[in-house]
């Protein structure tokens, strides 16, 4: 240790120290206490003197002192890091953090000495942080509120649509057995036409009804039901274009068959993809030349693509083409359809184990379809019956 | 996806005529199209019946070949006049706007799904006749 006489003497650093030093008796009466301590408390160093220590202290802080500081002191002759509230002389908090032990002075009375180290800073740094912690609760509670809420309201959205596509049905059945009433034996093309018309537009209703029930139940996290059986794809196909040339009286529609053998696949939900994707091509290509509707069966693989000419689809709508409510934009936008037809195709490819195709430039026209795996894994859970779809 | 082109009255199902059948629709734009389509095939409709207790009414005491049930009526459902003509083994089928048909009541019941055509509702009614004793 240097020897030199610039350094503060003892009684200067202990009355500057960078911390409040008391010394108390052990009934807590204060013997002596330094300058820092008088000044963090506003107090004269002559007015503490014989002042009680907890009667510098918060209630709370002066409860703790009886309770757990004085029992300590007694058992283990020293206290550390205690944080407590010490009262300003002119009644503000000031907050410390107290390290106290027994000091056996050289006459064999024993005092208690403490060490107090202004914890201001900490102090109001614990309170930002239960603050913060209140506020986060709080933000969490009202997001659990808003996503009850969201939910409540997309369950009334699901419920409505369910009630409103089953009400539905009722006039259009309505209005099928109506228009069949009034082309029953009738010879005039015109009304037959007519007639004709009002059914296909039926038709329509039915297969929006039929997408809205499928997105909103995608929408809502559940699966389609699919139910893959085997089935003679190209036949299936066939017998769907068949229906649809009496949809679409005026539209050529040829099948092509690439490869032979059976697919697992949904019956219904493969015509339901072939709908949507002629009537697709019908609303929005060239309606004066042929849509060509292609099954495959090759490599393992099955596809059903429809081709149409006519506008190709814009490229930047191809990557978000299968999303629902886009729509691809053409020269000329024919309106029609909310955009839920390719995204059900899409839906029915996935649960299919497979994907939606596009493919669309002005000479060759636009090619749209699904592939998926022939072969349904074997570890599929069993048909998923019941909740059939009745489009017939 | 269907068409009337083909719908002249020789070509729909020939259901025999005279045939007694009850009707149970609640929905009355139907009702009076499918008591026109009934009749004009020859056949005399019981009925029709709105609410389950004019069907179960109806179901109790008439003479009936066969019955055409559709299975929502307001807040019941007609399953109770089904038992009833089970009971007295008469023919029927279910007609309905729910694409849920897995009712344990529905079982494997005749049915027609909403909305249906002349032609459907003909076979299905011709189906029932020709399978009951």
């Amino acid at each position: 240790m240097p020897d030199d006489p610039q350094l503060p003497q003892p009684v200067a650093l202990y009355e500057g120290a960078a911390c409040g030093l008391l010394l108390t008796e052990l009934d807590g009466s204060i013997v002596q206490a330094n300058q820092t301590f008088c000044q963090w408390l506003g107090y004269p160093a002559s007015e503490l003197a014989g002042k009680r220590f907890p009667g510098l202290l918060s209630v709370g802080a002066r409860m703790f002192h009886q309770t757990h500081w004085l029992p300590l002191m007694r058992l283990q002759g020293s206290v550390s890091e205690v944080k407590m509230d010490f009262r300003h002389r002119d009644g503000h908090k000031v907050p410390m953090v107290v390290n106290a032990r027994m000091h056996e002075a050289a006459s064999g009375r024993s005092y208690h000495a403490l060490a107090a180290f202004m914890a201001t800073d900490r102090d109001r740094y614990e309170r930002e942080l239960i603050r913060a912690r209140a506020e986060a609760e709080e933000l969490l509670q009202q997001r659990t509120a808003l996503q009850e809420e969201a939910r409540d309201r997309g369950l009334f959205a699901e419920q409505m649509i369910g009630i409103v596509s089953h009400d539905l049905r009722n006039p259009l059945t309505a209005i099928r057995v109506g228009a069949e009433m009034l082309g029953l034996d009738e010879t005039d093309p015109k009304r037959l036409r007519l007639a004709n018309r009002i059914n296909q537009s039926v038709d329509r209703a039915l297969n929006l009804i039929a997408d809205l029930l499928d997105f909103t139940l995608t929408r809502s996290g559940r699966p389609l039901a699919i139910s893959r059986r085997r089935i003679r794809l190209h036949e299936v196909i066939a017998g769907g274009i068949d229906e649809l040339r009496l949809s679409f009286p005026s539209l050529a529609i040829v099948h092509k068959r690439r490869g032979s053998g059976m697919v697992d696949g949904d019956r219904q939900r493969l015509l339901q993809v072939l709908g949507n994707l002629v009537a697709n091509a019908e609303r929005y290509g060239d309606r004066t030349r042929t849509v060509t509707v292609t099954s495959s069966i090759a490599d393992g693989m099955a596809s059903l693509t429809v081709h149409n000419h006519g506008p190709s689809i814009n490229a930047a709508v191809l990557p978000t083409l299968f999303m629902a409510m886009t729509r691809g934009s053409h020269a000329h936008d024919a309106g029609g359809g909310v955009g839920l037809g390719l995204y059900i195709v899409s839906e029915i490819a996935k649960e299919h184990g497979g994907k939606a195709i596009v493919a669309s430039d002005p000479q060759a026209g636009t090619s749209i379809g699904i592939e998926f795996p022939a072969r349904a894994p074997v570890s599929t859970t069993p048909s998923r019956n019941g909740a059939q779809n009745d489009r017939s | 996806m269907r068409t009337v082109q083909s719908n002249t009255r020789e070509t729909l199902p020939h259901v025999a005529t005279g045939k007694r059948v009850l009707l149970v629709e609640d929905e009355a734009l139907i009702t009076t199209l499918v008591v026109d389509v009934l009749e004009d095939r020859g056949m005399v409709v019981i009925g029709p019946a709105a609410t389950l207790r004019d069907a179960l009414a109806l179901a109790g005491s008439e003479q009936i070949d066969a019955a055409i049930l559709d299975v929502n009526l307001g807040a019941e459902t007609s399953f109770p006049v089904a038992r009833l003509l089970r009971e007295r083994g008469i023919p029927f089928f279910y007609t309905t706007a729910f694409a849920n048909r897995t009712h344990p009541d529905i079982g494997d019941a005749a049915f027609l799904p909403k909305p249906y055509g002349i032609r459907q509702l003909l076979e299905t009614l011709d189906g029932i006749l020709a399978a009951a004793p």
